[in-house]
């Protein structure tokens, strides 16, 4: 064969070769790069909403209750090990502990990068610009709150860091995330609108007053009552965090018809079907929820609900009776537990009676899936959630009661407690819960109570206003009365003439006011030692 | 070999080969079952046994943390082992060692298997065979329920352990006895037999100038759950033809294969998770014939099965070759081929609402899930052939190759809830999942490699061979920049006893060839196609603001400056032939470095986000293959013996000084020295026997509390507590020292064989309810607990009984559930009778062969604990992120086949 021929049939080859090469460019046709992303007019509000989705989480929100004296967590695995840390038996590697801190610093990194990046974002309003770079800013203020209040001094990021600057960074001491936290909140809160400023498609956002309220909250966490008082003065004296007052009726707070009511401040946005949380199925009766019931309210908790006069159960001429325990008392208690013969309204809509006595059926105490204390939850029950409970509530991270609550407190340790206060607070939240009887309402009969006997009728005020709303575990925590209550056996319902025993929790005051920095994170950045006293 | 033929005596890498006739008789679904420990270092593991699941392969075990799965070719396009007909196979080759299958280079890092399908013979009248067999699948279980009364008594001993109350009264613990125990569930939802046949036929001939092979394959496996019609089919069709016209020839095959799986609507390892765990004191049906929910059950896996829906699996798959070869001059010869792998997927999933009336449980919301994708991978390839002796001594042969490679995935998925609970179609009530992974129009997801390659082989006298390969590839998973790599390899082999003074040895012993290779293969198969970018997720409805919801968008951190992963592998071993071929030993060591592993090395988690890739690790591995191969003849009996025995171990070399540690139920570690997700926890040193021996022991730091017959651990860092300071690295889980043993033997028409498979070293932690007694807070205790820590009986092998929180001490990782998962399993034992050809050649048939077959018949293992040994949670890449809860004993079971056969050729 010719030479010619020869070249002839690899040229041709190649040529085929060649035109069959492939293209080595590719990319995904459903997402963006960094390259194409910011480009994109929509980008700011995109990566926004994400930050927004991950400002804080479900399973925290409704776990946080049994790790308080509030409620149990009856199973070992649900809300990231909840009922090992209730019992004093975690630590660095523990789910929830470990997980938290990565959930914060997760969002904190999402709102950086959005922090970083916004500039790039073609065409953005200079305004809408402001006030996403606000709500940014607040959210991760908010995790910064979080993050301080669990685990104390905890590494400052304003930045997206580098893989190698996360083995190297320290933790920064808490007072300084404190002041860092009350000065972004202060800074956001003179650019975010008020509640009212916001069209209807917007509602959920976050606004001037909830920055304000957080506000309030971070330093009514330091017992910083004068500063505290101050703020809640201003919401209650005016409009200039926007305009909140009492929704009329309790219960009505936590149904889906009353979203986004006169009283939210702050929430976590749902959307029924397209956004949901399912959990309501570990607190609803059994015979709802259909899966392992994960949390049930405490005999404790139940028990400190005042009768309807305003006494406590165990106080002198309160007229309680151990054997018709549900009578008389007050009307948050039917809003917020069912107990063994409530009236129950399951999603198909019908009435039913929730028995949970021992051999009583699918929601009894002695059936190891359903509730181990005998109680469930109503708050928060969505009927119209969907055949696996997902629902669309939203949840609340701060209400108005939360402004007078805490004003009522700070104004007590003040030793400033009178009748104006007590009208415009305890007075109104129990007049708006539904008591009537003047001995619960009026002032007269407290008003020599005393400094501490007044600080106790507040702390009961919240815990019973506040049950399942992720306040509690905070509470006994900065009230430092965590090692009394989160000591000893936790109690079910009264069976036979005994209550039950439900757990036994441990607390070490010198150890547990502060979580373990996570156990992974301490095995590869030897800056974050030392660890928290006692861990 | 890699884009063309050698003859055995002239390798110099390693290879293994497997005939059509290691793979005939057994009654398995696929080929790959039928590989099993027939090459050393060949590892295939069954971690999932449902019909339809596919097998995992690895060649020589784990060197990256990346995928390992060997680059499967049919007949030089990729192609799948679980879609071939076995039976259209004519061999299978391996190749190991860098020199083999270098040509390959880019894709070849973890070893590369060359399927060779039959093909007719020129000038040949036509021949037909069928083969097929039918027989019985039982599943084996090997964790022993307790009787009603036994799981009373322990769970009582277990609460009143924990500090609570006993939950059965004396009274019902006897009424109980009296009633005598319920039917066990897995029993209940298992058939105890399906059916399992298998039917293929071909025709293999030549008309003219024309080679062809026509065949047909159907299987059929039925599932052993109950329900309606759960299982597996395949369909097989394949033709191969060849043409020879002078100097050119033309060959195409084109093969066809359907998978139609119809299966249960939920996970097997929920459904089969909630069977194992409910005692014998609860019926599986009441009374009224209502399906029963157990008190730690909100579902009932029998009513899932019956009631629940149905998840059906089409599949179908066309695998096209077409080459064209010229012969250029005598020793020069062009070639061009295309080859397509077309997959079309589709999965329907219809999960029905379930009425549990009068008990209430959960599967209360009808859900329908529809996907659909198709994938082509396509293949064009340009070879040049040269070949030349010089004189009688010199062999010369080069080839010089052009490759370009794509793939290409388009997919897109509906799901809806409260759909229609009898039909599945939409209803008014009916919603669209729109999130990111629920709903979406068509997506598409794209790879692509251009390469060149090349070899060059010298031969001088038949005695001393060299070989030289490189192939330099680009690939679309990284930047401009960094796409490209070189990958070189030099192999040589000696038949030392063909020098004349070694001639007194070959006449004593045999021939001797040497080998030795050394060369270096890439891997770019990292689990993102785009890990080079930063990648942003736009989700429909990531938030909402006022019930209406709002797009958002996620993102992930890229890594631009990521490179291939490239490995270093040396290579030596002989070939000894003996007794006239008769006896042949093979054996070869080998050293693997994978350098710069593309890892997604952890972080802090303060971090906040998933590390993007990185060429960070290196892993050495390293091991041997040893096989032998012996016939003989004893009077009228042939005889055929067979032995493999391959070992590999894995060690992280580099990893940039990190540790990274998964902690959970199993806690696994990466580190240098170690080999890849080893398995970390505390040593356990047997129980505390009394109250003076928990206080004369260290404390422990995570539990408040231990009791006698808890498990005590050891203080290894000697610092006074037991803490998460004295873990260690206590276990591989990969498989070490796999062998295999197959023994023939021939007389008078009869045929009997044995195969054995096994494994001779394994670390498997296992947890969950398979071996925890109330695991979780749920019912599940087995016959292997009875012999539990009491004080009367202090010798005990598991601990006191506990539940809930009071089990956080014997639950903790240690080396209590770390168990040694070695096993030697009978894996098919055959009995034949060829009718003789005297008869059968009256009726124009060749051959005629009936035999019974069984598989999976016998498993020898020191893991007593109720788990089949070949567990495992990982897949082939022990990918951290890839895990089963298959070690929980959340599993479909092993099955036992008995089958009747029946080859004939006409």
């Amino acid at each position: 064969m010719s030479k010619k021929r020869y070249c002839v049939w690899v040229l041709a080859a190649c040529l085929l070769g060649s035109a069959a090469c492939k293209k080595l460019e590719l990319g995904p046709s459903y997402q963006d790069t960094d390259l194409t992303f910011w480009n994109n007019p929509e980008a700011a509000a995109k990566a926004l909403n994400n930050c927004y989705a991950g400002m804080y989480s479900d399973e925290y929100y409704f776990f946080n209750e049994s790790l308080s004296d509030n409620a149990l967590c009856s199973s070992s695995v649900n809300g990231g090990g909840a009922r090992s840390i209730a019992e004093g038996a975690y630590d660095g590697r523990t789910n929830r502990v470990a997980g938290e801190w990565s959930y914060h610093f997760g969002g904190i990194r999402n709102c950086n990068n959005l922090l970083n990046n916004i500039d790039k974002v073609p065409g953005l309003d200079e305004g809408l610009k402001n006030r996403y770079i606000a709500e940014a800013r607040f959210i991760r203020a908010f995790h910064y709150f979080q993050l301080m209040t669990w685990y104390g001094d905890v590494p400052l990021i304003e930045n997206e860091i580098s893989y190698e600057e996360s083995f190297a960074i320290g933790r920064t001491p808490r007072a300084e995330i404190l002041n860092y936290i009350l000065q972004e909140l202060d800074a956001v809160a003179a650019v975010l609108p008020l509640k009212q400023e916001y069209s209807e498609a917007d509602k959920g956002r976050i606004t001037r007053g909830a920055a304000a309220a957080v506000k309030a909250k971070v330093l009514l966490y330091e017992s910083r009552w004068d500063e505290v008082a101050a703020i809640c003065e201003q919401f209650m004296n005016g409009n200039v965090y926007g305009a909140y007052s009492l929704f009329p009726d309790y219960a009505g707070i936590f149904e889906p018809e009353n979203e986004n009511n006169s009283e939210v401040i702050l929430d976590m946005q749902f959307v029924p079907v397209y956004r949901t949380h399912a959990m309501q199925r570990f607190f609803i009766p059994y015979t709802e929820g259909t899966l392992i019931t994960g949390m049930a309210p405490s005999q404790e908790l139940v028990d400190d609900y005042v009768m309807a006069n305003g006494k406590g159960i165990r106080e002198a001429g309160s007229g309680y009776n151990e054997s018709t325990p549900f009578q008389h008392r007050d009307p948050r208690l039917e809003a917020t537990i069912i107990h063994d013969g409530s009236s129950f309204v399951t999603k198909k809509g019908d009435t039913v009676t929730i028995r949970t006595a021992p051999g009583t059926g699918d929601n009894a105490v002695d059936k190891s899936d359903a509730s181990h204390t005998g109680y469930y939850f109503r708050k928060y029950y969505d009927r119209t959630a969907d055949g696996n409970n997902n629902s669309g509530l939203n949840l609340v991270l701060v209400r108005y009661t939360d402004i007078l609550l805490m004003y009522a407190e700070a104004k007590t340790m003040l030793g400033q407690m009178d009748a104006a206060v007590w009208d415009k607070t305890i007075q109104a939240i129990r007049q708006r819960a539904g008591f009537t009887d003047p001995a619960a309402l009026n002032f007269t009969n407290y008003a020599n109570l005393g400094t501490t006997g007044m600080m106790n009728l507040v702390r009961r005020e919240r815990r019973c206003e506040f049950a399942l709303e992720s306040q509690r575990v905070f509470d006994i925590r900065r009230w430092r009365i965590a090692e009394t209550v989160m000591n000893g056996i936790l109690h079910g319902m009264k069976v036979g003439n005994s209550y039950l025993e439900a757990d036994t929790r441990v607390f070490n005051p010198g150890k547990h006011y502060l979580w373990p920095v996570p156990q992974a994170d301490i095995d590869m950045n030897k800056n974050l030692l030392p660890n928290n006293p006692g861990w | 070999m890699g884009y063309g033929t050698q003859k055995r005596t002239s390798l110099t890498g390693a290879v293994s080969v497997v005939s059509a006739k290691e793979l005939d008789g057994k009654p398995v679904t696929s080929a790959v079952q039928a590989l099993q420990g027939a090459a050393p270092n060949l590892i295939i593991q069954q971690n999932v046994t449902e019909p339809g699941a596919a097998a995992s392969i690895n060649v020589r075990g784990v060197s990256t943390v990346n995928n390992t799965s060997p680059l499967i070719l049919v007949d030089g396009v990729p192609g799948s082992l679980e879609l071939i007909n076995p039976k259209d196979i004519e061999s299978i080759s391996v190749l190991k060692d860098a020199a083999s299958s270098a040509i390959y280079g880019s894709r070849a890092a973890n070893g590369v298997i060359l399927v060779t399908t039959r093909t007719g013979k020129l000038n040949k009248v036509p021949r037909v065979t069928y083969s097929g067999f039918a027989g019985w699948q039982q599943p084996t279980f090997l964790v022993s329920p307790l009787s009603g009364v036994d799981y009373m008594q322990l769970k009582n001993e277990a609460l009143v352990n924990s500090g609570q109350r006993a939950q059965f009264s004396p009274e019902q613990i006897r009424r109980q006895g009296e009633k005598g125990s319920e039917k066990w569930w897995m029993d209940e939802v298992m058939k105890p037999a399906a059916l399992q046949h298998n039917h293929n036929l071909g025709v293999t001939g030549g008309m003219g100038k024309v080679a062809y092979l026509v065949s047909g394959g159907y299987m059929d496996q039925n599932s052993l759950y109950r329900g309606p019609g759960y299982g597996y089919q395949r369909y097989n069709f394949r033709t191969n033809l060849s043409a020879q016209l002078g100097k050119l020839k033309l060959a195409g095959n084109f093969a066809y294969a359907k998978q139609d799986i119809r299966e249960h609507a939920y996970f097997s390892d929920w459904l089969v998770s909630t069977a194992l765990r409910i005692p014998r004191i609860y019926p599986i049906k009441d009374s009224a014939g209502n399906y029963f929910l157990a008190p730690t059950a909100s579902n009932n896996p029998l009513a899932q099965l019956e009631k629940g829906g149905l998840r059906k699996y089409s599949n179908g798959s066309y695998n096209y070759m077409a080459s064209a070869a010229y012969a250029l001059t005598s020793h020069l010869s062009a070639k061009l081929v295309y080859g397509a792998d077309i997959r079309d997927n589709n999965m329907d999933e219809f999960r029905k609402s379930i009425d549990y009336t009068p008990y209430s449980g959960s599967d209360n919301q009808s859900a329908r899930t529809v996907n659909h994708a198709r994938s082509v991978q396509d293949n064009f390839q340009a070879l040049l052939n040269y070949e030349q002796s010089f004189g009688k001594l010199h062999n010369v042969k080069a080839l010089l190759g052009y490759a370009t490679e794509g793939w290409k995935n388009e997919y897109r998925q509906k799901r809806q809830i409260n759909v229609d609970n009898e039909t599945g179609d939409s209803t008014a009530g009916t919603s669209t999942l729109t999130g990111f992974n629920d709903t979406y129009d068509t997506r598409v997801d794209r790879w692509a490699l251009n390469s060149v390659f090349g070899r060059l082989n010298y031969s001088y006298s038949d005695k001393y061979f060299f070989e030289f390969n490189f192939r330099y590839d680009e690939s679309s998973r990284f930047a401009k920049g960094h796409r490209g790599a070189f990958f070189p390899s030099f192999s040589a082999a000696w038949r030392i006893t063909d020098e004349p003074f070694m001639a007194g040895i070959r006449e004593r012993v045999g021939d001797l060839k040497l080998r030795g290779s050394w060369g270096q293969l890439g891997n770019q198969q990292i689990l993102s196609n785009y890990g080079y970018l930063n990648i942003y997720t736009t989700v429909n409805n990531m938030y909402g603001f006022n019930n209406l919801p709002q797009p958002g968008a996620s993102f992930a951190v890229g890594n631009p400056i990521i490179t291939w992963e490239s490995a270093s592998s040396a290579n030596i071993g002989f070939d000894l032939s003996m007794l006239n071929n008769r006896l042949t030993i093979s054996y070869d060591y080998f050293r693997k470095v994978t350098n710069d592993i593309l890892l997604q090395l952890t972080a802090p988690g303060l971090y906040g986000a998933t590390p993007a890739y990185q060429n960070a690790g290196r892993v050495k591995n390293q091991g041997f293959e040893v096989a032998v191969n012996y016939r003989v003849k004893t009077g009228a009996f042939q005889h055929t013996i067979g032995a493999n025995l391959a070992d590999n171990l894995n060690e992280i070399v580099d990893f940039k000084g990190r540790t990274y540690l998964q902690e959970g139920d199993v806690t696994y570690i990466n580190k240098e020295g170690f080999p890849i997700s080893s398995y970390y926890g505390l040593q356990a040193d047997g129980f505390y026997q009394n109250l003076d021996d928990i206080k004369n022991s260290p404390k422990s730091t995570f539990v408040n509390q231990v009791k006698p017959g808890d498990i005590k651990y050891v203080d290894r860092n000697q610092d006074g507590v037991i803490d998460n300071n004295d873990r260690f690295v206590m276990g591989n889980p990969f498989p070490r020292y796999t062998f295999g043993f197959n023994y023939a033997v021939n007389w008078n028409g009869f045929d009997a064989s044995i195969f054995i498979q096994g494994v001779g070293k394994r670390n498997v932690y296992l947890r969950g309810e398979g071996v925890e007694a109330f695991h979780n807070n749920w019912d599940n205790v087995y016959a292997q607990h009875i012999d539990r820590w009491t004080p009367n009986n202090p010798d005990a092998d598991y601990p006191r009984l506990t539940i809930g929180t009071e089990s956080v001490n014997n639950g903790a990782n240690s080396t209590f559930w770390l168990f040694n998962a070695a096993y030697a399993r009978l894996k098919n034992v055959q009995l034949g009778y060829t009718l003789p050809a005297s008869l059968t050649g009256k009726v124009n048939i060749e051959k005629c062969r009936i035999y019974l077959t069984g598989q999976n018949l016998l498993t020898v293992t020191g893991m007593n604990v109720g788990l089949d040994p070949e567990v495992t949670e990982f897949n082939n890449s022990l990918n951290l992120n890839q895990l089963s809860s298959a070690s929980s004993g959340r599993i479909y079971p092993v099955q036992k086949v008995w089958a009747v056969g029946l080859d004939i050729n006409f």
